[in-house]
């Protein structure tokens, strides 16, 4: 990993056109501004180690489907009907 | 055309390929799987299947979260929409991926942080991040009397 210091108002470039100034910095928080085009996907790096955990659990769901069918009865009797 | 595929749920099953949705980038650690069908048990079914095509043991149990929340829409930016062939989220099929825990069903959970959006017309798929930070990754479905938590 590549590590750099940087001071408050400095930024680094990634790439062409990925850019990243050091906004503000207080005590343990460094508030950052990213320019960056809008197709890069910018996210927070736990929600996406999230989701990807989460997705790994529902993969490990044990049910059969007929169990799971009765489950979905639960939304037909309240008259919910799916399209 | 209809084809057989080998399917967690069901086994040996008999599809249409039009129940085929290619993922271009698999599901958030799921990367390299690209290929899944949308299955069900009839066509009336509250909970639907997302089979890998690549991999039998590798299904996703998913559900229109309208039947369960009448107020989510996620929050997603119109560049990665693009990816889908869309220009606006009330085009795509938006699906959530439910975890069912296997000793109390009831506490299943839908993951609304991360849902799946179809492009339906050209059979396109991907897994998004709502940009609304108040959508959980795991939201409740049933109440505590058993009934969907419709909010």
């Amino acid at each position: 990993m590549l590590v750099l210091a940087r001071r408050l108002n400095q930024s680094i470039m990634i790439g062409e056109d990925v850019e990243i100034v050091i906004v503000d910095i207080k005590g343990d928080q460094v508030k950052l501004g990213i320019k960056a085009p809008r197709n890069v996907s910018i996210q927070r790096a736990e929600i996406l180690q999230e989701i990807q955990e989460e997705n790994r659990n529902a993969v490990n769901s044990n049910i059969n489907p007929q169990t799971l069918d009765k489950l979905g009865d639960l939304f037909k009797k309240k008259g919910i009907i799916p399209k | 055309m209809s084809l057989l595929i080998d399917s967690k749920p069901f086994g040996r099953i008999e599809i249409d390929d039009r129940q085929i949705i290619v993922f271009p980038v698999g599901l958030f650690g799921f990367e390299k799987y690209s290929r899944f069908a949308l299955i069900e048990e009839s066509p009336d079914s509250v909970f639907k299947w997302l089979q890998c095509l690549e991999d039998k043991n590798l299904a996703f149990i998913v559900i229109q979260p309208e039947l369960f929340t009448s107020t989510y829409v996620p929050i997603i930016p119109p560049s990665e929409l693009k990816s889908l062939k869309l220009t606006k989220i009330e085009d795509a099929l938006i699906m959530v991926i439910v975890s069912i825990p296997g000793e109390d069903p009831d506490l299943m959970t839908a993951n609304l942080q991360g849902p799946i959006l179809i492009n339906k017309k050209d059979l396109i798929g991907g897994q998004f991040i709502s940009r609304d930070e108040t959508h959980p990754v795991r939201k409740l479905i049933l109440d505590n009397k058993k009934t969907p938590e419709r909010v």
